[in-house]
């Protein structure tokens, strides 16, 4: 991937907001908190961004329209926009795009933006094999998916009881260090914890 | 929760499956080009271009992985926890479903396993697997 490569790309400025579990606000509304942030914390003006790239919000998951949607909300008008469904991954995905977008000449400066709310609206709706083959028969979410990768695993390794409390620690010493983590989440936990929680 | 399951709404794409489960019969896609199976069902084959059959299988096949559900899809409380498995079949494709007649804790990944059919649904076309013994 040759425009990896291209160090004159880079991260020129960066904001985040709380998360907060059930906060009742809207996606465009969060998104509006960040995105002026952003410009200030860049020195950038709106005329300035000329590209958008944003996650497929899970709350506005029925928008076909969401990107535009956001650019019109946001008062900018981007000659590349871009909404990304690759879940979880889509923020990095939007950075890699909007790198490859700018190295194609499509645009210079482009805000990635990942702004949801999906505990106070969840708009997702999966259908296919997932709603198929397996809700229907028990599947009840990722905890299921990470239970079966963990039997799997275990079976050929071992089982990385320890290693995983370890990771759990650190996980929740981060969110105690970090101001906007979930409020629940800044409490830490010790690797005894860890092990004595009942299972999901 | 009395959430009722998620019902299964099928497709012409997979009505052949869910009817010949009303008989408590498996069926796989089959590309007889390729000679392979495929599961769950596809609009196309994953291995050539060859047009897909249906065909009937034993159902015999080998534990990959399995977990202990103790968060319940729809309609899953009364049976919680519950056991879920993806079991690869004697023909190749891996399937998932709901484990029955089994303890959790006696589970061992690469055992055998076979389909076994359920009537919760009313109408047999559970399936299930069940070690094979």
């Amino acid at each position: 991937m040759k425009w990896l490569q291209n160090r004159g790309i880079a991260i020129v400025g960066f904001a985040d907001t709380p998360l907060v579990r059930n906060s009742g606000r809207s996606a465009a509304e969060i998104a509006g908190e960040v995105v002026g942030k952003l410009l200030a914390e860049a020195r950038l003006e709106r005329r300035d961004i000329d590209g958008l790239a944003v996650t497929l919000a899970m709350s506005e998951a029925a928008n076909p329209f969401w990107s535009n949607l956001l650019a019109e909300h946001l008062g900018l008008s981007p000659r590349w926009c871009q909404a990304t469904d690759l879940g979880g991954a889509s923020n990095l995905g939007n950075i890699a795009r909007a790198a490859a977008a700018i190295q194609a000449g499509m645009c210079e400066a482009v805000i990635c933006l990942g702004a949801d709310a999906v505990s106070s609206h969840d708009a997702t709706n999966q259908t296919g094999h997932r709603t198929e083959f397996c809700t229907p028969v028990g599947y009840s979410g990722p905890l299921v998916a990470f239970g079966l990768l963990s039997t799997a695993y275990n079976a050929r390794f071992g089982n990385p009881e320890r290693a995983l409390a370890k990771l759990a620690v650190a996980q929740r010493a981060g969110a105690v260090a970090n101001e906007i983590a979930c409020e629940v989440l800044r409490k830490p936990i010790t690797e005894q914890d860890y092990l004595a929680s009942r299972f999901v | 929760m009395s959430e009722s399951r998620t019902p299964i709404v099928e497709t012409d794409l997979t009505r052949p499956f869910w009817q010949a489960t009303k008989q408590r019969r498996f069926l796989l896609q089959y590309d007889p080009k390729a000679d392979r199976y495929q599961f769950y069902p596809r609009p196309i084959s994953l291995y050539s271009t060859a047009p897909l059959v249906w065909r009937e299988v034993k159902g015999e096949g080998t534990l990959i992985a399995h977990t202990l559900c103790h968060t319940p899809a729809p309609g899953f409380a009364a049976l919680t926890p519950y056991i879920l498995a993806i079991v690869q079949l004697a023909e190749g494709p891996r399937v998932f479903a709901r484990v029955a007649d089994a303890k959790y804790e006696e589970l061992k990944v690469g055992q055998k396993m076979r389909i076994v059919w359920g009537d919760e649904l009313g109408d047999g076309r559970e399936y299930l697997f069940a070690p094979a013994n």
